[in-house]
């Protein structure tokens, strides 16, 4: 990444996400103790915000790249700034750009054929025997290939998320706790 | 390292817990980092599945949206309002053979009217350009060219552009990474150079100008949502790869728009043409809307049986119940008019 470490990148996604309206009552509502008498829960949900705050944090990293490079008055490696989205006035098809979707997909693909299958459907919001009766199996065994399953594409996304400079949630677990200190 | 919630994991990526649950949630990962990865790890799971999740669950928002009593109608307020006269008065319809007596605007139905504003985040769009069919090969290094356009014009991750130089091909890309008007590419066929033209699948391009009409229809610019759905329903005539029913749903919205510019003849003429091509719910909402056309034209006994048509096409499909309200709310306008 660029000259911020990473734990100063988080506390400007942070920032950036508490100056934007929409961020800020979900970063409050979910991660405000105690939570305000009168708070209202947002609109954004929790995936919503965690998916923000994750591609904020990418942008922020993407950007002090650029102005380190800028500032050495050495062109930026492609290879660098195409690990990160541009300025796309679409913000969450920004925060979640192809790339990502590119990855979530290919560890979806690589879970055994019930698995994915299984889950595919429970992202589609479909409920557990109605799963087991598409799929024409018994609930119990689609539960366990979607408890098995969820543990598993989890694993596999943190894992290519983990192999991203500075993109740890960590990060921004560590910046949010530190915002509502 | 305390065991993952798998449950409530589970329940996220369906999109089930609360607002309260999920704060829950939040509030625990933020003591436990192996839950907050894990948890940013199943978000990102689930939104980068959300578009797919959205095409495929149009229906299912539309059904969302009947929770609200008045959905149906305040869907088809939003293309009204949306809609913007044009600077030059409308044609003339013809004469009718009966004086109507006073017709209220019909509901419309069209596939694209569950956008939510607010859900989605798009800035002024139009400023954008709008998607272009080809672009420009701008750098070339090692097996590598970076291209002129990008998602704007529908590329995405391992899509393929030909290359051509003096309109003949050269060679192909594989996109490896894509920003909004811009792309990375590994050459898989031929050498290529700075200069090069690409040229976008027409079936790509045809979508790529479908979801701008889309995006400016929801930030209210209808004239430019109607310009680029007639550009994309022309451009299917070059995507044989695009599926009929798309262009039935594409022309459809079209005629929709003309309703509401009251150009009578040319919503008529294009949806009869959505009709020979519609498939599932749009078949219905065809009927509907040249139900819509025919009564504003005064032709009652017409509208009826295109509504009566609409109803028994959208009864088939529970998903349609939102449409089915719009419907019988269409035929017991005409009775009252009467």
């Amino acid at each position: 990444m660029g000259s911020r470490d990473p734990e100063a990148a988080a506390q400007e996604a942070i920032r950036r996400s508490l100056a934007h309206a929409s961020s800020r009552s979900a970063v409050e509502y979910y991660f405000r103790d105690p939570l305000p008498a009168d708070a209202e829960p947002p609109a954004w949900t929790l995936a919503q915000l965690l998916g923000w705050l994750h591609g904020v944090l990418r942008f922020v990293v993407w950007e002090d790249g650029a102005r380190a490079s800028s500032r050495r008055e050495t062109s930026a490696s492609i290879d660098e700034l195409i690990e990160f989205p541009d300025r796309a006035p679409s913000q969450l098809d920004v925060v979640i750009d192809a790339e990502l979707r590119a990855i979530v997909h290919e560890c979806l693909t690589r879970l055994s054929d019930e698995r994915r299958t299984a889950l595919l459907l429970r992202l589609q919001g479909a409920k557990y025997q109605e799963i087991a009766k598409r799929l024409d199996m018994n609930e119990k065994t689609v539960a366990t290939w979607l408890h098995r399953g969820t543990l598993e594409l989890i694993q596999r996304v943190r894992e290519r998320m983990d192999g991203r400079p500075g993109v740890a949630a960590s990060s921004s677990r560590e910046a949010v706790k530190v915002s509502h200190a | 390292m305390r065991e993952l919630p798998v449950e409530s994991l589970d329940r996220l990526l369906a999109g089930e817990l609360s607002r309260s649950e999920e704060r829950r949630l939040a509030q625990d990962a933020l003591s436990d980092p192996d839950l907050f990865e894990a948890l940013t790890a199943a978000a990102l799971t689930r939104t980068a599945r959300e578009p797919e999740l959205k095409r495929r669950s149009r229906r299912s928002a539309a059904v969302v949206a009947a929770l609200a009593a008045a959905a149906a109608l305040v869907l088809a307020v939003a293309y009204s309002r949306s809609s913007s006269r044009p600077s030059a008065p409308p044609p003339v319809s013809p004469p009718v053979a009966a004086a109507p007596a006073v017709i209220q605007q019909p509901l419309l139905l069209a596939a694209r009217l569950d956008v939510v504003p607010g859900q989605t985040f798009r800035a002024d769009v139009a400023q954008s350009r709008e998607p272009r069919p080809t672009g420009v090969i701008v750098s070339v290094r090692d097996e590598f060219a970076d291209v002129d356009i990008g998602s704007l014009d529908g590329l995405t991750p391992g899509g393929a552009l030909a290359v051509l130089r003096d309109g003949r091909p050269v060679g192909r890309l594989t996109m490896t990474a894509v920003f909004r008007e811009r792309a990375r590419g590994r050459v898989d066929r031929g050498a290529v150079q700075p200069g090069d033209r690409v040229d976008v699948d027409p079936a790509v391009h045809v979508r790529a100008l479908l979801d701008q009409a889309g995006a400016r229809r929801a930030a209210g610019d209808v004239e430019g949502a109607a310009r680029l759905l007639q550009r994309a329903i022309d451009g299917f005539d070059r995507a044989p790869a695009a599926a009929p029913a798309e262009r039935g749903e594409a022309l459809n919205e079209l005629g929709v728009i003309q309703i509401n510019r009251r150009d009578l003849t040319a919503a008529e003429r294009t949806l009869n043409a959505a009709q020979s091509l519609a498939a599932g719910p749009t078949r219905a909402r065809v009927a509907n809307n040249l139900g819509a056309v025919a009564a504003l034209k005064g032709d009652r006994a017409a509208a009826e049986r295109f509504y009566r048509l609409a109803d028994s096409l959208a009864a088939t499909d529970p998903a349609l119940a939102v449409d089915r309200q719009a419907i019988t709310k269409n035929l017991a306008s005409l009775q009252t008019s009467r």
